[in-house]
Protein backbone atom coordinates (compact mmCIF):
# COMPACT_ATOMS: atom_id res chain seq x y z
CA UNK A 1 0.00 0.00 0.00
CA UNK A 2 1.36 3.67 -0.85
CA UNK A 3 -0.14 6.78 0.43
CA UNK A 4 0.69 10.30 -0.38
CA UNK A 5 1.44 12.98 2.27
CA UNK A 6 2.88 16.30 0.73
CA UNK A 7 5.76 15.78 -1.06
CA UNK A 8 6.22 12.33 0.73
CA UNK A 9 5.34 8.84 -0.73
CA UNK A 10 5.26 6.08 1.81
CA UNK A 11 5.47 2.61 1.30
CA UNK A 12 4.61 -0.13 4.01
CA UNK A 13 4.88 -3.61 4.45
CA UNK A 14 8.01 -5.18 4.14
CA UNK A 15 10.85 -3.01 3.30
CA UNK A 16 11.96 -4.09 -0.47
CA UNK A 17 13.55 -1.27 -3.12
CA UNK A 18 12.56 -2.98 -5.96
CA UNK A 19 9.01 -2.85 -4.47
CA UNK A 20 9.43 1.18 -3.92
CA UNK A 21 10.50 1.50 -7.46
CA UNK A 22 6.11 0.82 -8.70
CA UNK A 23 3.50 2.21 -7.90
CA UNK A 24 4.52 5.95 -9.09
CA UNK A 25 3.00 8.62 -10.71
CA UNK A 26 4.61 12.08 -11.56
CA UNK A 27 7.35 12.23 -9.00
CA UNK A 28 9.18 15.23 -8.71
CA UNK A 29 12.96 15.90 -8.39
CA UNK A 30 13.76 15.93 -5.34
CA UNK A 31 10.69 13.95 -3.69
CA UNK A 32 11.31 11.71 -0.74
CA UNK A 33 10.49 8.08 -0.92
CA UNK A 34 9.86 6.38 2.66
CA UNK A 35 9.94 2.48 2.62
CA UNK A 36 8.80 0.12 4.99
CA UNK A 37 11.15 0.42 7.76
CA UNK A 38 11.47 4.09 7.48
CA UNK A 39 14.50 4.09 5.35
CA UNK A 40 14.53 6.88 2.86
CA UNK A 41 14.97 7.70 -1.26
CA UNK A 42 15.15 10.50 -3.08
CA UNK A 43 14.60 11.41 -6.37
CA UNK A 44 17.16 12.58 -8.35
CA UNK A 45 15.10 13.85 -11.55
CA UNK A 46 11.50 14.37 -12.36
CA UNK A 47 9.23 11.02 -13.22
CA UNK A 48 6.08 10.89 -15.05
CA UNK A 49 3.67 7.69 -14.65
CA UNK A 50 4.71 4.28 -14.35
CA UNK A 51 7.94 2.90 -13.01
CA UNK A 52 11.27 4.85 -11.85
CA UNK A 53 14.69 3.05 -11.73
CA UNK A 54 17.56 3.00 -9.72
CA UNK A 55 19.36 5.81 -11.75
CA UNK A 56 16.62 7.98 -10.66
CA UNK A 57 16.99 8.23 -7.27
CA UNK A 58 19.94 9.12 -4.55
CA UNK A 59 20.95 8.07 -1.44
CA UNK A 60 19.86 4.77 -2.78
CA UNK A 61 22.12 2.60 -0.49
CA UNK A 62 20.29 2.84 2.95
CA UNK A 63 17.34 1.30 0.85
CA UNK A 64 19.53 -1.74 -0.81
CA UNK A 65 20.66 -1.74 3.29
CA UNK A 66 17.04 -2.11 4.17
CA UNK A 67 16.47 -4.83 1.34
CA UNK A 68 15.51 -8.27 2.78
CA UNK A 69 17.87 -11.08 0.73
CA UNK A 70 16.52 -12.51 -2.81
CA UNK A 71 15.45 -15.35 -3.41
CA UNK A 72 17.84 -17.82 -4.71
CA UNK A 73 15.34 -19.52 -7.40
CA UNK A 74 13.72 -16.71 -8.68
CA UNK A 75 16.29 -13.86 -10.11
CA UNK A 76 15.33 -10.53 -9.28
CA UNK A 77 17.78 -8.62 -10.44
CA UNK A 78 16.61 -5.16 -11.40
CA UNK A 79 17.54 -4.01 -15.34
CA UNK A 80 17.88 -0.33 -16.36
CA UNK A 81 16.71 -0.37 -19.96
CA UNK A 82 13.07 0.67 -20.66
CA UNK A 83 10.25 -1.66 -19.43
CA UNK A 84 9.01 -3.90 -22.73
CA UNK A 85 5.19 -2.81 -23.49
CA UNK A 86 3.30 -5.79 -24.12
CA UNK A 87 1.86 -5.09 -27.74
CA UNK A 88 -1.98 -5.70 -27.78
CA UNK A 89 -3.39 -7.39 -30.83
CA UNK A 90 -7.33 -8.23 -31.61
CA UNK B 1 -10.75 -11.81 -27.96
CA UNK B 2 -8.23 -9.20 -27.33
CA UNK B 3 -4.58 -11.23 -26.56
CA UNK B 4 -1.35 -9.41 -25.85
CA UNK B 5 2.04 -11.20 -26.66
CA UNK B 6 5.75 -10.96 -26.53
CA UNK B 7 8.18 -11.76 -29.27
CA UNK B 8 9.98 -13.68 -26.79
CA UNK B 9 7.35 -16.25 -25.56
CA UNK B 10 5.45 -18.79 -27.05
CA UNK B 11 2.20 -18.11 -25.15
CA UNK B 12 -0.68 -15.01 -24.91
CA UNK B 13 -2.71 -13.39 -22.07
CA UNK B 14 -5.85 -12.81 -22.91
CA UNK B 15 -8.34 -10.09 -21.95
CA UNK B 16 -11.14 -11.65 -20.74
CA UNK B 17 -13.68 -9.05 -19.06
CA UNK B 18 -12.22 -8.15 -16.03
CA UNK B 19 -9.66 -11.12 -15.83
CA UNK B 20 -6.78 -11.81 -17.45
CA UNK B 21 -6.08 -15.37 -18.88
CA UNK B 22 -2.95 -17.62 -19.88
CA UNK B 23 -3.10 -21.22 -21.16
CA UNK B 24 -1.39 -24.55 -22.01
CA UNK B 25 1.82 -23.45 -20.55
CA UNK B 26 4.54 -25.05 -18.00
CA UNK B 27 4.21 -25.17 -14.39
CA UNK B 28 7.03 -25.38 -11.79
CA UNK B 29 7.10 -25.50 -8.40
CA UNK B 30 9.22 -23.28 -5.83
CA UNK B 31 10.10 -22.81 -2.10
CA UNK B 32 8.75 -24.23 0.29
CA UNK B 33 10.78 -26.58 3.40
CA UNK B 34 12.83 -28.69 0.62
CA UNK B 35 13.53 -26.63 -2.44
CA UNK B 36 17.29 -25.96 -1.71
CA UNK B 37 17.40 -23.43 -4.80
CA UNK B 38 15.47 -20.54 -2.70
CA UNK B 39 15.33 -19.20 1.03
CA UNK B 40 11.78 -18.60 1.03
CA UNK B 41 11.80 -14.90 0.54
CA UNK B 42 9.35 -13.58 -1.61
CA UNK B 43 8.79 -10.02 -3.00
CA UNK B 44 4.95 -10.03 -1.10
CA UNK B 45 6.81 -10.51 2.14
CA UNK B 46 4.64 -13.69 2.37
CA UNK B 47 7.82 -16.27 3.50
CA UNK B 48 6.83 -19.60 1.40
CA UNK B 49 10.20 -21.40 3.59
CA UNK B 50 7.46 -24.26 4.37
CA UNK B 51 6.35 -22.50 7.64
CA UNK B 52 2.75 -22.73 6.38
CA UNK B 53 2.39 -26.41 4.72
CA UNK B 54 -0.76 -25.32 3.05
CA UNK B 55 -0.12 -22.08 1.44
CA UNK B 56 -1.54 -21.95 -1.46
CA UNK B 57 0.51 -19.49 -3.59
CA UNK B 58 2.11 -18.60 -7.05
CA UNK B 59 4.60 -16.34 -8.91
CA UNK B 60 4.11 -15.16 -11.91
CA UNK B 61 6.12 -13.17 -14.78
CA UNK B 62 4.57 -9.66 -13.93
CA UNK B 63 7.43 -7.31 -13.73
CA UNK B 64 8.84 -5.21 -15.92
CA UNK B 65 12.15 -3.81 -13.97
CA UNK B 66 13.33 -7.45 -13.65
CA UNK B 67 15.60 -9.32 -16.13
CA UNK B 68 14.14 -12.56 -15.67
CA UNK B 69 10.39 -11.35 -16.41
CA UNK B 70 11.16 -8.28 -18.32
CA UNK B 71 10.37 -10.35 -22.17
CA UNK B 72 6.91 -11.56 -20.46
CA UNK B 73 3.48 -10.87 -21.79
CA UNK B 74 2.55 -10.01 -18.22
CA UNK B 75 4.62 -7.91 -17.44
CA UNK B 76 3.09 -4.13 -18.40
CA UNK B 77 4.89 -1.09 -18.37
CA UNK B 78 3.12 1.37 -14.89
CA UNK B 79 2.10 -0.63 -11.83
CA UNK B 80 2.23 -4.39 -12.05
CA UNK B 81 -0.60 -7.07 -10.50
CA UNK B 82 -1.00 -6.31 -7.06
CA UNK B 83 0.49 -8.77 -4.84
CA UNK B 84 -2.40 -10.98 -3.47
CA UNK B 85 -4.29 -11.08 -6.18
CA UNK B 86 -6.74 -14.44 -6.78
CA UNK B 87 -5.56 -16.76 -9.27
CA UNK B 88 -7.64 -19.90 -10.59
CA UNK B 89 -5.28 -22.34 -11.64
CA UNK B 90 -6.28 -25.76 -13.73
CA UNK B 91 -4.98 -28.16 -15.87
CA UNK B 92 -6.58 -27.22 -19.63
CA UNK B 93 -7.35 -30.60 -20.07
CA UNK B 94 -9.41 -31.56 -17.40
CA UNK B 95 -10.69 -27.52 -17.47
CA UNK B 96 -11.53 -24.25 -15.22
CA UNK B 97 -14.06 -26.38 -13.48
CA UNK B 98 -11.49 -27.83 -11.59
CA UNK B 99 -9.24 -25.36 -10.61
CA UNK B 100 -7.63 -24.47 -7.20
CA UNK B 101 -7.35 -20.87 -6.48
CA UNK B 102 -4.11 -19.26 -5.26
CA UNK B 103 -2.64 -15.79 -4.12
CA UNK B 104 -0.13 -14.28 -6.33
CA UNK B 105 3.45 -13.52 -3.84
CA UNK B 106 5.79 -13.50 -6.09
CA UNK B 107 7.74 -12.95 -9.23
CA UNK B 108 8.80 -15.93 -11.65
CA UNK B 109 9.29 -18.01 -13.30
CA UNK B 110 12.40 -17.05 -15.37
CA UNK B 111 10.99 -16.40 -18.67
CA UNK B 112 13.96 -15.06 -20.41
CA UNK B 113 15.81 -18.39 -20.16
CA UNK B 114 12.47 -20.46 -19.59
CA UNK B 115 10.38 -18.45 -21.92
CA UNK B 116 7.63 -21.48 -21.95
CA UNK B 117 7.31 -21.49 -18.52
CA UNK B 118 4.90 -19.19 -16.98
CA UNK B 119 3.42 -20.57 -13.02
CA UNK B 120 5.33 -21.02 -10.52
CA UNK B 121 3.06 -22.67 -7.89
CA UNK B 122 4.20 -23.49 -3.79
CA UNK B 123 4.73 -27.08 -2.79
CA UNK B 124 1.00 -27.20 -1.62
CA UNK B 125 -0.47 -26.12 -4.52
CA UNK B 126 1.78 -28.76 -6.47
CA UNK B 127 0.77 -31.09 -4.20
CA UNK B 128 -2.48 -30.69 -5.28
CA UNK B 129 -2.06 -31.51 -8.78
CA UNK B 130 0.54 -33.77 -8.41
CA UNK B 131 0.15 -36.54 -5.17
CA UNK B 132 2.16 -39.03 -7.00
CA UNK B 133 5.28 -36.87 -6.03
CA UNK B 134 6.82 -36.77 -2.58
CA UNK B 135 6.60 -33.43 -0.90
CA UNK B 136 10.38 -33.15 -0.77
CA UNK B 137 10.80 -33.67 -3.81
CA UNK B 138 8.30 -31.32 -5.59
CA UNK B 139 10.28 -28.58 -5.29
CA UNK B 140 12.83 -29.91 -7.83
CA UNK B 141 10.78 -31.93 -9.81
CA UNK B 142 7.51 -31.01 -10.59
CA UNK B 143 7.77 -29.66 -14.40
CA UNK B 144 4.30 -29.91 -16.44
CA UNK B 145 2.90 -28.81 -19.54
CA UNK B 146 -0.88 -28.01 -20.05
CA UNK B 147 -1.48 -25.68 -17.26
CA UNK B 148 -4.00 -22.32 -17.50
CA UNK B 149 -5.11 -19.94 -15.28
CA UNK B 150 -6.85 -17.07 -14.14
CA UNK B 151 -5.87 -13.44 -12.85
CA UNK B 152 -8.92 -12.35 -10.96
CA UNK B 153 -9.62 -8.22 -11.96
CA UNK B 154 -6.48 -7.90 -13.53
CA UNK B 155 -7.29 -7.12 -16.69
CA UNK B 156 -6.90 -2.81 -16.07
CA UNK B 157 -3.60 -2.93 -15.47
CA UNK B 158 -3.30 -4.94 -18.93
CA UNK B 159 -5.05 -1.85 -20.51
CA UNK B 160 -3.07 0.64 -18.34
CA UNK B 161 -6.35 2.20 -16.65
CA UNK B 162 -4.86 1.27 -13.12
CA UNK B 163 -2.02 3.71 -11.94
Amino acid sequence: MIYFADSTITFTGPARLDRALTFVEDMPKGAAVLIGDGSQVKMKKSVTCGEFRVADIEEVQAAARAARPRSQKHDHTIVTPPPFSADSQE
Amino acid sequence: MTSLKSPHCPWLVEIDGEDLVVRNIIATCFGGAHDSGDNGETESGVMNDGRNPDLFGCALPIRSIEAATVLSPLAFKGPHIPWETLVRVWREATGEGNSITVRLIDNGPDVLHYPTHALDLTEAAAAHFRRDIPRDRLANEFEEPGFSYRILGAAPYALGKVI
